[in-house]
């Protein structure tokens, strides 16, 4: 019976859709998902896990190119699936690194890919955006329009086309037809009327192609755009009615994880509302999840919203949008605005970010005194007497209350100004300790000329925080403990800002602008795109004590400055990059030691253009090093002098020791060719060198290999062959008793992966039947196997239907099997 | 040095000196727009013909000018993006030269209506709007200008941008900035004040539906407007357009 499975597998096939697959397995993180990327367009990111079982958070990191700083994106886990958008900004040529971090219970960790994933991450290539699209301007019909038939006139701008571009050998090609001979060009504008020309065209769908050549007939460039016709009638019928889209679906899912004995059904819906009356957008989405359960945060999701030109209003789970350093990402379930006038803008956000979730009482005990009263734990509270019950903490509800007025429109000029005030509700539950209070003030301020050619970018905000306002403001009693001096001037204090904070011993930073600045953050960038070269600046500094309540996951005690500058050359087939960031912590020097990171990366893309494979360079170096306080000592050092407080502190200074170099190598290729059948080959090669010159000598190398075959034999079948192999050994200087040699122990972790896929695609693509077989060998030995059928009823009604089979080796096996019904109307 | 040679070289240098204007006289042209939206009555007028229906996609040279009746609107676009919306019952004219793909100058003359404007000014280039009694040149991108000839007052409207707007009658001028608009009147006096929305509405060039071009309602009383047109000719052959409207 244990071969069945395994001949089955081999005979099933991988569904390779439309987007680009990894190989990379991982034990929990089966495949991940990422689109083909394009410069300055939000990307969105999907991870596939084995289960979901365990897992209370996913998290995306990700850094755009030349920057050595990730940034995090919790991701939305919707059953398996874990999906999260890196923002367009950080979509940048010639690739985006990320790593997916899951957080399972019991504080364990898994990442993807599964050794060093922060020093080895993954690489989305960029598809960098063609500055000859800009040499060409339609005029008319604008981008999006839907214009009258019977007044439809193409207008093509060669303005601002290069001296190359001979502008009378421009063709223009309407769904295909060349149309050139009908078109007039005048100066520098192509005129085409259809209706003129005694062309008439149909209503609907149109598609527009320009082709450039220049002087000696060769192609120099190609621009496609779309635009749809309609009669005058139905277009002033089409404003003035009501538009009205609703889609969504509905699943049923069963994950039968036998391997660690949990059996779980997940039914979940969504759906979506998006409509259109006149000047007046609106809409409405809903999550609904069998999984919502009090005692966690909310899994359901409810948004209605609506929006003018001018304002825009949204009620329910909005992810509202202000100054990074102060709120990014966050959920804000309540009222979100934003008010756009130009010359004045409004964005404001009210609501709670954290539900109140209520402890746990576990059990009472009562003391034997009031001294072991005293030495209680802090997750106790007091019934009477002695007698107190001990709990495991729950969620306070924490409000939020974000404001930014600002000034410009943005294009070229912007000032804003943010408050923000989060606080947990100190009644909302029971059993809860430290309730937290957060006060973040901020300014940001942007310029750019010339065409957005010259751009800066400004922001800086102070913040503050209380770590426990459980007991209120600081009280006249206890002042009257301390001096009066000191007294008098917390007092006045207290009075003057409890308004905004509250008052007590237990705020953080006490001085926020104190040395080293450890309440403040502020970044400028500059960014400048001149004579084929995007070169960005930015400093930064992120305090020690910084922190905002709407962005709870920004790296802070750091500060430095990053450039980078990406270069376009020989008519864009040939891009280099290069970065360089240094940076440091121990930004209010109060730590042991400060920790300086250099960060050196480069990269060269070349696209020799179709039929032609086009490849990537990639060179980067990665060094760390933490000053003389920390890397420099060593076992051989006499402690018998040191007082027991310097002797803690080397022993934890050993144990933070910093100083390695890491190498980076990335090399990957892709080339579509015709050999029988429309091939597409893809390859990636990426090491990662970690030399570790502290004692502990933790060196690390890692070296992925991926190669992926697509071919399309028809438009009926496309199959994929995949292989990924990653070779992975870690080293460390283990110290052992008092008088034994220390050893290096070296822990290698190898495996690969196969898959082999088919798609086919029936009934004019109404019929979808998919298969995939991947086995894991080496370190991790599985089998996921998975089949899907998706069948299209009609046009607006589908179902879908997978399932997976998860072969372990050494343990039970896996199933998970899922039905969709996906509508639209 | 004979005398011969030194002419000679006088001639030459002269010669150098003057070619580059000899150059650019060559080289100059008029200046080219295109009528990219026509909705109900919009008509032409160059130095040659009288006032002739606008045809769709035709191009405007400098000289010519473009005139809007009721409920009627043109959309004008230059080859460098700028777009022009000539709002109903108006009247512009186009002017301006271009050295290769330089555009010297720009200037949009009005002697009624409401032009909104989406300019994409060349550094070198100037761009005015003009009425006759006052001057507005931009340096910036979006934005209205209006001449009430009725009371002989002109509003110039910034959404995005800056404009230099001067009164001709007393020749004073004053900066306008964004979200701000200028007044000028036929007695010279000069004034900036916050744009009204309603002002700051028209400084987009988004071409309005047929709805908010004719509004089936008058926005004061809630009357309906009804409109009665008559095509005929003058003496002169020209084609001529009879226009009733009324309300109830």
């Amino acid at each position: 019976m244990k071969t069945l499975p395994r001949v089955l597998l081999l005979c099933m096939f991988v569904f390779a859709g439309v987007s680009l697959v990894n190989a990379q397995t991982t034990p929990l993180i089966t495949r991940v998902t990422v689109p083909q990327a394009f410069e300055k367009r939000a990307l969105s990111v999907s991870a596939e896990m084995s289960k979901s079982t365990g897992v209370s958070r996913v998290l995306l990191y990700y850094r755009p190119y030349g920057e050595s700083e990730y940034k995090e994106l919790e991701m939305l886990i919707a059953g398996r699936v874990a999906t999260a958008t890196i923002p367009d900004v950080a979509v940048l040529p010639p690739y985006v690194e990320y790593y997916i971090e899951a957080r399972l219970e019991g504080d364990k960790t898994e990442t993807y890919p599964v050794q060093n994933a922060q020093a080895n991450p993954q690489r989305i290539a960029v598809k960098a955006a063609d500055p000859k699209d800009l040499e060409v301007r339609i005029l008319s019909p604008e981008p999006g329009e839907t214009v009258d038939v019977e007044e439809l006139v193409i207008a093509i701008s060669l303005f601002y086309a290069s001296d190359n571009v001979k502008p009378e050998a421009t063709k223009v090609f309407l769904d295909g037809t060349d149309v050139t001979r009908s078109a007039i060009l005048s100066d520098d504008v192509l005129l085409y009327s259809p209706k003129s020309a005694g062309q008439p065209i149909s209503l609907g769908s149109h598609r527009l192609r320009i082709e450039l050549y220049d002087a000696q007939g060769k192609l120099y460039h190609t621009l496609e755009t779309s635009f749809n016709t309609s009669t005058a009638e139905a277009i002033a019928a089409e404003q003035a009615r009501l538009q009205a889209l609703i889609d969504g679906q509905a699943e049923y899912r069963n994950e039968n994880i036998q391997s660690i004995g949990t059996n779980t059904t997940y039914i979940r819906g969504d759906l979506r509302l998006n409509g259109t009356y006149s000047w007046l957008g609106f809409g409405a989405t809903t999550h609904i999840d069998n999984q919502e359960d009090p005692s966690r945060q909310p899994q359901n999701r409810y948004l209605l919203y609506g929006n003018t030109s001018i304002l825009s209003i949204q009620v329910g789970d909005a992810y509202p949008k202000f100054p990074s350093y102060i709120v990014s990402g966050k959920r804000v379930r309540g009222v979100s605005g934003n008010l756009k006038l130009g010359f004045f803008n409004l964005d404001v956000s009210l609501g709670e970010t954290n539900r109140l979730v209520e402890g746990t009482r576990l059990y009472d005990t009562t003391y034997a005194d009031s001294s072991a009263a005293a030495s209680r734990p802090v997750n106790s509270s007091h019934i009477s007497g002695l007698r107190y019950t001990i709990f495991q903490p729950g969620t306070f509800q924490r409000d939020f209350f974000a404001i930014r007025p600002s000034f410009g429109s943005g294009e070229n000029f912007q000032l804003g100004f943010t408050y923000l005030k989060a606080k947990d509700q100190t009644g909302s539950i029971k059993y809860g300790t430290f309730p937290e209070e957060n006060l973040v003030m901020g300014t940001d301020l942007m310029f750019a000329f010339d065409d957005q050619r010259i751009k800066l970018e400004t922001q800086a905000s102070l913040s503050i925080k209380n770590t426990d306002i459980s007991k209120g403001n600081i009280s006249d009693e206890e002042l009257k403990n301390l001096k009066q001096e000191d007294a008098d001037n917390i007092r006045k204090i207290r009075d003057a800002a409890s308004s905004f904070i509250t008052i007590n011993q237990n705020l953080f930073p006490l001085n926020p602008l104190g040395s080293g600045l450890p309440g403040v953050s502020y970044e400028g960038i500059l960014s400048l795109n001149y004579f084929n070269n995007f070169i960005r600046g930015s400093v930064f500094k992120r305090g020690a004590g910084y922190t905002s309540f709407g962005n709870e996951f920004l790296q802070t005690d750091i500060e430095g400055y990053n450039i980078s500058d990406r270069i376009r050359m020989f008519n864009n087939k040939v891009f280099l990059s290069v970065s360089y960031e240094k940076r440091n912590d121990n930004t209010a020097n109060n730590k042991i030691g400060t920790t300086n990171f250099d960060f050196f990366n480069s990269t060269i893309t070349v696209i020799p253009g179709v039929d032609l494979p086009s490849f990537t360079v990639g060179y980067g170096i990665n060094n760390q090093v933490s000053d003389n306080k920390i890397s420099r000592y060593d076992l051989a050092t006499n402690r018998s002098g040191l007082s027991s407080a310097d002797s803690s502190a080397l022993v934890n200074a050993r144990t933070n020791a910093i100083d390695n170099a890491t190498n980076q190598l990335y090399l990957a290729a892709n080339y579509d060719f015709e050999a029988g059948a429309r091939q597409s080959l893809s390859f990636s090669l990426g090491t990662t060198n970690r030399t570790d010159n502290t004692l502990y000598k933790r060196d690390q190398t890692n070296m992925n290999l991926q190669v992926a075959l697509t071919t399309s034999f028809s438009p009926m079948l496309q199959t994929t062959v995949a292989y990924l192999l990653s070779q992975n050994e870690n080293k460390n200087q283990l110290f052992t008793a008092t008088g034994r040699d220390s050893t290096l122990q070296t822990t290698t972790i190898d495996y690969s992966t196969a898959s082999l896929s088919m798609l086919f695609r029936l009934f004019d693509e109404r019929l979808r039947i998919l298969a995939s077989a991947s086995p894991t060998f080496g370190e991790f030995n599985r089998a996921i196997a998975r089949v899907g059928i998706d069948y299209s009823i009609t046009e607006r009604h589908v179902l879908a239907f997978t399932f997976d089979f998860i072969q372990n080796s050494g343990t039970k096996d896996d199933t998970i099997g899922s039905l969709i019904y996906r509508f639209s109307f | 040095m004979n005398r011969k040679s030194i002419l000679l070289v006088i001639v030459v240098l002269s010669a150098l000196i003057v070619s580059p204007a000899w150059k650019q006289q060559q080289d100059t042209r008029s200046i080219a727009a295109y009528l990219i939206k026509v909705k109900n009555d919009v008509t032409k007028k160059t130095e040659t013909t009288g006032w002739q229906q606008a045809i769709l996609g035709e191009a405007l040279k400098s000289g010519h000018q473009v005139r809007t009746d009721v409920s009627s609107l043109a959309l004008i676009r230059f080859a460098d993006e700028t777009k022009l919306l000539v709002r109903e019952k108006s009247i512009v004219e186009i002017k301006g030269q271009v050295q290769g793909r330089q555009i010297l100058d720009r200037n949009v003359h009005t002697t009624r209506g409401q032009i909104s404007f989406d300019v994409k000014k060349q550094e070198k280039e100037a761009f005015r709007f003009s009425s006759p009694i006052s001057v507005a040149s931009i340096r910036g991108t979006t934005g209205a200008y209006t001449r009430q000839d009725e009371v002989n007052t002109d509003l110039l409207t910034i959404g995005t941008g800056l404009a230099t707007f001067t009164n001709l009658v007393s020749n004073q001028s004053t900066d306008v900035a964004n979200n701000q608009t200028g007044i000028a009147d036929g007695q010279g006096n000069l004034s900036v004040r916050q744009s009204t929305p309603q002002e700051q509405a028209l400084s987009s060039t988004n071409v309005p539906s047929d709805e908010e071009v004719a509004p089936p309602g008058d926005q004061a009383g809630g009357k309906k407007r009804h409109e009665l047109r008559f095509s005929a000719e003058d003496r002169q052959g020209n084609k001529k357009t009879i226009v009733i409207v009324w309300e109830e």
